[in-house]
């Protein structure tokens, strides 16, 4: 079959991989009908992210058909269509019984490495480097899901995938984010980064109630996104987005902040930017922090700190002063996708959210070497790729 | 090969004009002192000149000035380099190679301070710090010429996409605002404590 496989930094290859094969009896091989390229690719591309091999199948959000079921699956069917969440679960385990799926204790077949970068290893996602299990992605014409009996959802006839797709991860995570948030209706809620996740994060912010909602890029099309979306808009190479916000919130600061970005954030003004890149450059910091600490500094007293954005090692200079004495609390992580999915569905299926209006190209699969080009330099208006087999 | 498309759809709706969403901020917008490359690209084209003038007019006075111990005729073909290329920068519409000009004089500048940094001249105090002085104003030309090359590609680049009817929701964001909250219900660990509530409530 044909996939797009890593081989190293800025290097994603259309190639022809082995077709996968049922290898446990909860397993299921799924015929990828659309797949899009995340935000969090990028830092794979980017080469930001440990643990990828040569070969390795790129993707985590995608949607298909079921073309196999292993013996032991009773809850899907040959032609069953499903979209995939990027976490893997195993539905049984303390954390997943919490509904803290994206930390299942079960999934990750690489636990040894996990435990040494983070402690105690999460959930094993698709086609996000061997510290998350190493499982072959969903940018390929066939995916083998694993522990297929929990996770996928299934979706009902007459929906297009356009609608469906982002279900597996930008949809759930911008709600999570806003949900994570406990949005008060005299909330003011930021968003920093209005890539999908950030659109996603706004509108979900706005159905949550918040008073208004604010979106910090400097990438045009985002911010005309945005603002369709409901935001105010914030175009950090123009203003200063501490200013703006204090002055949006009557000096207080902004009850709710999201962090839309996570470890590629851009930063134009202030010397922190160059701090962060220097240091990277160097590598003796991985991820570059300027959004976390502007929120950390613009956040009023007791609010909450939400961030969505990937982070994958270490960071440097965070004022902790600031988040300590404020009283912030701060909420993160992987999404639990199946969490939000059964009500998610239900608000597509009643029209209330049309999920495609964040996608702005389609492409073949063939053109996704050049497609993560286009989406990682923001060419040509593109905010979300989606590609087809 | 699929054909490659932008669903970019009909989306020729321009936003209205005077929107609250996007007025420029009265207090947060830097806007008022922030020097635009054009304008930086000029500032240095005058001072070109004036250094230029100098050192053509008063190549003595401007080498005890600087440190420096070369003969008058050096300084004055410096000083006709300087005019010129500050005459180019205030004339030119695109003045990315003028600066790039200057910082090619900067080099010859440091180039021809540095051979007089030896033991035999008294003044290589005054040398060092008319270096140092160089090294300044050459960041200044390269920041300078980066600037205007980022402004050129900027004008050169399409118009951005309008998305501004990509609303996502079914109804306009004032009307969807608070249609969800009974989602807040079923995640109580998503919730502030009991005891934040009454502060974030006001």
């Amino acid at each position: 079959m044909k996939a797009l496989c890593w081989h190293g930094k800025k290097d994603i290859r259309y190639d022809t991989v082995p077709d996968p094969k049922i290898e446990h009896p909860r397993d299921a091989i799924i015929r990828m009908t659309s797949c899009a390229i995340c935000g969090s690719d990028l830092h794979l591309f980017d080469g930001f992210m440990p643990g990828m091999l040569k070969g390795d199948v790129m993707g985590h959000e995608f949607m298909g058909e079921v073309m196999e079921v292993g013996p032991g699956n009773k809850k899907l069917k040959v032609g069953d269509k499903v979209v995939v969440p990027f976490t893997i679960c195993c539905g049984e385990c303390e954390q997943c019984r919490r509904g803290n799926f994206s930390v299942c204790e079960t999934t990750n077949p690489n636990k040894d490495m996990a435990e040494k970068l983070f402690g105690q290893t999460t959930a094993g996602l698709f086609g996000y480097t061997h510290l998350t299990g190493g499982y072959a992605g969903g940018q390929a014409e066939f995916v083998r899901v694993p522990f297929a009996d929990v996770a996928p959802v299934k979706i009902p006839a007459g929906l297009a995938d356009e609608q469906v797709l982002f279900l597996g991860d930008i949809f759930p995570t911008g709600w999570q984010a806003a949900m994570a948030c406990d949005i008060q209706p005299d909330d003011t809620v930021a968003v920093w980064g209005a890539g999908p996740v950030g659109q996603f994060a706004i509108r979900s912010a706005v159905m949550l109630g918040a008073k208004q909602v604010v979106a910090i890029d400097r990438v045009p099309e985002r911010l005309s996104m945005a603002k369709a979306g409901g935001a105010i808009t914030i175009n950090f190479e123009e203003e200063s987005v501490l200013a703006r916000l204090k002055q949006l919130t009557k000096g207080k600061g902004p009850e709710k902040c999201i962090d839309a970005v996570g470890m590629e954030s851009h930063a134009t003004r202030g010397l922190d930017g160059l701090y962060d890149r220097a240091k990277q450059a160097v590598m003796l910091e991985t991820d570059r922090p300027h959004v976390l600490r502007e929120m950390i500094y613009v956040c009023r007293p007791a609010g909450i700190l939400s961030i969505p954005g990937v982070y994958g090692g270490y960071v440097d200079k965070i004022p902790m002063g600031a988040l300590m004495n404020k009283g912030l609390t701060v909420r993160t992580g992987q999404t639990h996708v199946n969490r939000w999915t059964d009500d998610l569905l239900q608000r597509i299926v009643d029209g209330q959210v049309d999920p495609g209006f964040v996608i702005t190209h389609t492409a073949s699969l063939e053109q996704g070497p050049e497609m993560y080009k286009t989406f990682r330099d923001k060419h040509d208006g593109c905010i979300k790729v989606v590609l087809k087999p | 090969m699929s054909e490659l498309k932008n669903d970019t759809g009909s989306n020729t709706t321009h936003p209205p004009e005077g929107d609250a969403t996007t007025a420029p901020s009265e207090t947060g917008s830097s806007a008022g002192w922030r020097i635009t490359p054009e304008q930086l690209a000029k500032g240095l084209g005058w001072f070109s000149i004036a250094l230029g003038v100098a050192e053509l007019v008063a190549p003595r006075a401007t080498a005890e000035a600087t440190g420096v111990r070369y003969g008058k005729n050096l300084l004055q073909a410096y000083g006709v380099r300087e005019i010129a290329t500050g005459i180019g920068l205030l004339t030119t519409r695109d003045p990315q190679p003028w600066l790039w000009a200057r910082v090619a004089g900067d080099a010859m500048d440091l180039a021809t301070l540095a051979t007089d940094l030896g033991s035999g001249n008294e003044k290589r105090r005054h040398t060092a710090l008319s270096m140092l002085a160089v090294l300044g104003v050459t960041a200044l030309d390269v920041y300078a010429a980066d600037a205007a090359r980022r402004e050129a590609k900027a004008a050169a680049a399409p118009p951005p996409r309008d998305y501004s009817d990509r609303v996502g929701m079914a109804l306009s964001p004032d009307q969807m605002r608070g249609t969800a909250r009974d989602a807040m219900a079923v995640s109580a660990d998503m919730q502030v404590p009991s005891a934040l509530r009454p502060y974030t409530l006001h």
